[in-house]
C-alpha cells in the first residue's frame, strides 16, 4: 500500500500537431495560437512542482500527452529533475515525426531514460485512416535514432481494432515490431469514446469478435517472442516493467502536473480541469489548479480492480474477504478468478472479459 | 357559500389537446384577478409535475372565478379542468356531468378533431351549453373562417363563435360575458336532502380524502354526517371549501356550488369518482345517475429489479392507491421474475404514470411485463375463466374459446388518409362499422378493434400514416371469441413465463420470429451461447442464438485517471443492475416489454 514511501510523478502536455480520431484525451493541437502556451505552460508547471507539498522525491517520472515532444521536453525535464530520487525511471511518450536525433539526444542527455513510441500499426493505410501524421518508415527512423541517442528501454505502443485492420495486419504489425526487439510492447484494442472523430464517423470496425480474436494473437505471439504479459495490455522483456504505471496498478502514489492530471494520495484521488488559461492563471497566482473532479479513495476495492490487471495479482491479505468473498467465489467457479500461490489472480478466460469481475468488486 | 343559484354557472373547457385549454384557464384565472400574473405558475390546473412534462391534466380540479359582469351583477364562475385524454374517458364524464356549460375550444390552424369531437358529443349528452371558441387566432397560419364553416356543420350558428387568444389575451372578456350569458344557472332544489356529485378526489397525507364535489340539491356543511351511495360507507365532514385556486375553507356548499369536502376518508376507493354524496340522516331517495365503478383494462406484471424490494414495493403501490381509484393490483409470482404484483391500468399511459411515479417518486428499480388485457377463456363443462396474464390460459387441450375485449374506435382524418387508415385498422384485425364526411375533406371512420390491437403503437401508428392529422378516441364495446395462442419464449431452452404473451394464430409465427431477433439485440453476451426460442406449445417457431461474450475489458488507464476507469465501471455495474437474473442468464428490464413492440 501507499503510506509515505514511494511516489511517481506524471506530467501532462496537452500539445499535439494534430488530433488522432480515436483520442478524447486532454489535448489541444498545437497551431501558431496554441503554440504561444506553451513557454507559459511549462512554467506553470515547474511552479505547480514546487508549490506541491510532497515529501521525498519522486521514484519515477513520466512524460504523457497530447505529444510531449512537441514542447522542449529536455530543458523541461531539467527545470524538474531535482524532486526525481537517484535511479528514478524517466519516461516519455513522442510520436514518429516530431523527433529526431538531435532532440532525442538532448532528452536522453537530460536524464530522460524510457521512450515510449506511439507507432499503432504497422500499415500506411491504416494510420493515415486514423490520421496519424506518420507513416511506418516514420516510426523506424525514429525508433532507429532512439536506440542511437542511448535510449536502452523502449516502449512501442500499438492498437488493433482499428477501422479495416485485418487480422493480417494486426500479425504483421505484431511480427515487424517482435523484429526490432523492443523492450517493451503495450497493445491497446480501439475504444470508441463520445465526443472523438470515429464516434461521429462510425467507420467499418472489427467487431468485438475480431477484436477478441486480435487480442488472442497478440497474447500469443508476444508470448512465443519472450514477452511477459504483465498486465492486461502490457507486455516485457524481464524486469523491463514499466515501473511508473506499476505505481498506479499497485495502487501506490502519484502526483499530476498540469492540465487534466490525476493524482491520488494516501487519501484522496483528483483529476485537474481541462483548460489550459485557468490553469496557468491558478498556478502563476500561487493557487492550485482548477479540479474537475475529486473522491475520497476506496482501497479495499481499488486495490482489486487494479492489481488484478497485473499477472502477479493481488495478495490475500490485501483483499476484504468480508466485502468481496462471495463475489469472488462466484468468478473462482466461472473460471474467470483463481487463488495461486496466495495470491488472487485473473485466470487465462477472465483476462479478456475483467470488467465483468471488476463490476463485482466495487 | 351562499351565491344565488341565478349567479353561480359552472363550466368547463373541452379541447382536443394542445388546442390551448390550459392556457385559457390561465388568463380566465388572470382576468377575474384570481391570482395575479405573477401567481400565475404557468398552467395552474396541471398539479403534478408528471402531468406538466407530459403535457396532460390526469385529474381534474375546479376553480371559482368570482366575476363582475357587465350586468353588473357577480357572478361565481366554476371552471371545472377536465382530463385531455383518451384513457380517462369516464373521468371526463362525470367532469362534465358536474357543469351547465361548456367551452369548445378549436385551434383555429387545425380545427375540429376527433378529440374535439368526442367530447362535444359527451357534452351534448350531458345537455350542456356549448360555446364554440376559436383559439390562436393570432398565428399567422389560422384560418378562423374555415374553422367557422366546420362548426357550422356541426350545427353551431357560425356568428356565435369566439375568435380567442388565449395566449395574447383576445377575446377573454367575450368569453367569461358569454359564460354568464349563455351557460344556465343551476336549478337544484336547496330544500331538498343533499345530493352532490363526486367528479374527483386525491389523497391529502393530512386532512384525508379530499372530494371535489358538485352539489346538486340542498346543503353540504362541516359536522355533517354524510353516507355514499356507492359504498354506503358514512363520514362527519371535517371541512368543505372552495379552490381559488388553493384551497379556501367556506361555511357551507349549498345547491349548485362546487367545491371540496373533507371527512377523514382513508382511502380514495371510499370516495370514488362518479358516486353521490347524501346526508346520513336525512338521505336523498336515489342516487344521481350515470355512476360507473372504474374498471381497469390493461393488466401488467411489476416486479422489483431487487427482490428485498418487494415490501417496499407493495407500501408503494398502497400509496399510490390512496390516491388512484382505478388502480388495483394482487400478487403474483413469475418462476423468472419472482414476487411482483398484477396491476390494472386504465390504458397505457395511466400504466406508465404509476410506473413513473413509482421509480421517481418511490426510487424502485422495476420489471414491467408486457400490458395484456383481460381475456374471457371458456373451458371444458363450459365455465368462462377471466385471465390477464398468459401464464394462466388454461391449456389448449382443456379450453373451448378464448374472447377479448373489444373496443370501438372513432378516428377522424383528414379525406386523403383514409385508405392508410383502413389499412391499418385492418392489419390490426379491425372490422369496419363506418365512415362518415363531416365536410368534403373530413372524415370520421368507425371500427370495432381488438383492445390489445390498439394498445401499443397504434397511436403513433395512426399519427404516422396520417402525416400527423388522424385523432383517436375509443371506449370499450364488448367481447368477441377470437384463434388466439400462447407465444413462449425460451432462453437457454427454459421457458421464461414474463415473456409469454397471447396473440392472434396467423401473427404468431412473424411475431416469434421478430421477438426473438429483437431479444438476441437486447440480452447482452453471456459467458456461454444462450439459445433464444418462440414457441407455440411443444412447437418451436423461431430461433437466434447469442454468442458467448469474448471481450469485455477497459484496456487503458490513461496517466493514472483511475477515477474515470472506476466511473465507466460504475455505469457498467449500474447497468448490470437493472438487469433481471433468469436461469443462468442476465436479462435487461427492457426485453420485457419487447414483447409487445413486435
Amino acid at each position: 500500500m501507499s503510506a509515505g514511501g514511494a511516489w511517481g510523478l506524471y506530467v501532462h502536455i496537452p500539445f499535439c500537431p494534430y488530433r488522432c480520431d480515436y483520442c478524447d484525451f486532454v489535448a489541444v493541437t498545437a497551431g501558431p495560437r496554441s503554440r504561444q502556451w506553451i513557454p507559459r505552460y511549462l512554467s506553470a508547471l515547474v511552479r505547480e512542482l514546487e508549490g506541491a507539498s510532497w515529501e521525498g522525491q519522486a521514484v519515477t517520472a513520466f512524460y504523457g500527452g497530447g505529444t510531449p515532444t512537441v514542447v522542449p521536453l529536455a530543458e523541461l525535464h531539467e527545470r524538474l529533475r531535482h524532486r526525481l530520487a537517484p535511479g528514478a525511471e524517466v519516461t516519455a511518450e513522442a510520436n514518429p515525426g516530431t523527433v529526431d536525433a538531435d532532440s532525442l539526444r538532448a532528452m536522453r542527455r537530460a536524464g530522460i531514460n524510457r521512450l515510449s513510441l506511439g507507432l499503432q500499426a504497422a500499415q500506411d493505410h491504416l494510420l493515415a485512416q486514423v490520421h496519424r501524421l506518420h507513416t511506418w518508415d516514420d516510426f523506424l527512423a525514429a525508433y532507429r535514432a532512439a536506440r542511437d541517442a542511448g535510449f536502452d528501454n523502449v516502449n512501442v505502443d500499438l492498437m488493433y481494432g482499428l477501422p479495416r485492420q485485418s487480422p493480417g495486419d494486426w500479425r504483421e504489425t505484431l511480427a515487424k515490431v517482435c523484429a526490432l526487439a523492443p523492450e517493451h510492447i503495450s497493445a491497446y484494442g480501439l475504444q470508441v469514446e463520445p465526443g472523438t472523430l470515429l464516434y461521429a464517423q462510425r467507420p467499418p470496425l472489427p467487431d468485438d469478435d475480431a477484436q477478441a480474436e486480435m487480442y488472442d494473437t497478440a497474447r500469443s505471439y508476444l508470448g512465443d517472442a519472450g514477452y511477459a504479459h504483465y498486465e492486461i495490455s502490457n507486455w516485457c522483456r524481464t524486469g523491463r516493467e514499466c515501473r511508473h504505471n506499476l505505481l498506479y496498478w499497485r495502487n501506490e502514489r502519484w502526483l499530476g502536473l498540469g492540465v487534466g492530471a490525476a493524482s491520488q494520495d494516501e487519501s484522496r484521488r483528483w483529476t485537474h480541469a481541462a483548460g489550459l488559461a485557468a490553469y496557468c492563471a491558478a498556478v502563476e497566482a500561487g493557487k492550485r489548479p482548477p479540479i474537475r473532479d475529486q473522491e475520497a479513495r476506496d482501497p479495499a476495492s481499488d486495490i482489486l480492480v487494479l492489481g488484478l490487471r497485473l499477472s502477479e495479482g493481488v495478495a490475500e491479505a490485501d483483499v476484504d474477504l468480508g466485502r468481496f468473498g462471495q463475489a469472488i467465489d462466484v468468478h473462482v467457479g466461472r473460471g474467470w478468478l483463481q487463488w495461486r500461490q496466495g495470491r488472487l489472480r485473473l485466470t487465462d478466460a477472465g483476462v479478456p472479459v475483467a470488467n465483468q469481475v471488476w463490476v463485482d468488486l466495487l | 357559500m351562499s351565491v344565488q343559484q341565478s349567479h353561480i354557472r359552472n363550466f368547463c373547457i373541452i379541447a382536443h389537446i394542445d388546442h390551448g385549454k390550459s392556457t385559457l384557464a390561465d388568463r380566465l384565472i388572470e382576468r377575474t384577478g384570481t391570482l395575479s400574473a405573477r401567481e400565475m405558475n404557468e398552467q395552474v390546473l396541471d398539479a403534478m409535475d408528471l402531468e406538466r412534462e407530459r403535457g396532460i391534466t390526469i385529474k381534474a380540479q375546479a376553480v371559482l372565478l368570482n366575476y363582475t359582469a357587465r350586468d353588473g351583477g357577480t357572478y361565481a364562475l366554476n371552471l371545472i379542468d377536465t382530463p385531455g385524454h383518451v384513457d380517462f374517458h369516464y373521468e371526463v364524464s362525470r367532469a362534465l356531468a358536474a357543469c351547465e356549460g361548456a367551452l369548445l375550444v378549436v385551434d383555429a390552424t387545425q380545427g375540429v378533431q376527433a378529440q374535439t369531437l368526442a367530447n362535444l358529443y359527451l357534452a351534448l349528452d350531458h345537455d350542456l351549453a356549448v360555446i364554440p371558441v376559436i383559439n390562436k387566432i393570432d398565428l399567422p397560419s389560422a384560418e378562423p373562417e374555415r374553422v367557422r364553416a366546420q362548426l357550422a356543420d356541426l350545427g353551431f350558428d357560425p356568428d356565435e363563435a369566439i375568435l380567442a387568444s388565449a395566449k395574447e389575451g383576445i377575446g377573454v372578456d367575450d368569453i367569461l360575458e358569454t359564460v354568464v350569458a349563455r351557460v344556465p344557472p343551476p336549478h337544484g332544489d336547496p330544500a331538498a336532502p343533499l345530493r352532490a356529485l363526486v367528479f374527483d378526489s386525491h389523497f391529502d397525507s393530512y386532512r384525508g380524502v379530499i372530494a371535489y364535489v358538485r352539489v346538486v340539491d340542498g346543503t353540504l356543511r362541516p359536522g355533517q354526517e354524510i353516507r355514499l351511495f356507492a359504498t354506503g360507507r358514512e363520514f362527519g365532514v371535517t371541512d368543505v371549501g372552495v379552490f381559488r385556486p388553493r384551497p379556501e375553507a367556506a361555511e357551507a356548499l349549498t345547491s349548485g356550488a362546487v367545491g371540496f369536502l373533507a371527512a377523514s376518508m382513508k382511502h380514495v376507493s371510499d370516495c370514488r369518482v362518479g358516486d353521490t354524496v347524501t346526508d346520513a340522516d336525512r338521505p336523498a331517495a336515489a342516487a344521481l345517475p350515470g355512476y360507473r365503478p372504474a374498471k381497469p383494462m390493461v393488466f401488467a406484471g411489476l416486479y422489483p429489479v431487487n427482490a428485498a424490494d418487494y415490501g417496499e414495493l407493495r407500501e408503494a403501490l398502497e400509496r399510490l392507491q390512496l390516491n388512484d381509484a382505478a388502480l388495483t393490483f394482487e400478487p403474483e409470482t413469475s418462476v423468472a421474475l419472482g414476487f411482483g404484483f398484477r396491476c390494472g391500468f386504465l390504458g397505457l399511459l395511466h400504466m406508465d404514470v404509476v410506473q413513473e411515479r413509482l421509480e421517481r417518486e418511490y426510487g424502485l428499480d422495476l420489471i414491467t411485463t408486457a400490458p395484456s388485457v383481460r381475456y374471457r377463456v371458456t373451458v371444458q363443462g363450459g365455465e368462462v375463466v377471466e385471465i390477464d396474464n398468459p401464464e394462466a390460459l388454461p391449456p389448449a387441450d382443456r379450453r373451448l374459446e378464448i374472447a377479448e375485449p373489444v373496443v370501438k374506435a372513432s378516428m377522424f382524418t383528414p379525406a386523403e388518409h383514409v385508405g392508410a387508415l383502413m389499412e391499418l385498422c385492418g392489419q390490426r384485425r379491425g372490422v369496419y362499422v363506418g365512415m362518415e364526411y363531416l365536410d368534403p375533406t373530413r372524415v370520421r371512420l368507425t371500427y370495432r378493434l381488438p383492445l390489445s390491437e390498439i394498445m401499443y403503437d397504434f397511436f403513433d401508428q395512426l399519427k404516422s400514416r396520417s402525416r400527423g392529422y388522424a385523432t383517436l378516441d375509443y371506449e370499450l364495446d364488448g367481447y368477441e371469441a377470437a384463434d388466439l395462442v400462447k407465444l413462449d419464449v425460451l432462453v437457454a431452452g427454459d421457458p421464461v413465463d414474463a415473456l409469454s404473451s397471447i396473440v392472434h394464430r396467423d401473427a404468431a409465427q412473424g411475431r416469434g420470429r421478430r421477438l426473438v431477433e429483437r431479444l438476441r439485440a437486447l440480452i447482452p453476451r453471456q459467458q456461454f451461447e444462450v439459445a433464444l426460442q418462440a414457441a407455440i406449445g411443444a412447437k418451436i417457431i423461431a430461433r437466434e442464438n447469442i454468442p458467448p461474450v469474448r471481450k469485455d475489458v477497459l484496456a487503458k488507464c490513461y496517466g493514472g485517471d483511475i477515477s474515470r476507469k472506476r466511473k465507466l465501471l460504475e455505469k457498467q455495474k449500474e447497468g448490470k443492475r437493472r438487469m433481471k437474473q433468469v436461469g443462468a442468464v442476465e436479462i435487461p428490464q427492457e426485453a420485457f416489454m419487447e414483447v409487445l413492440k413486435v
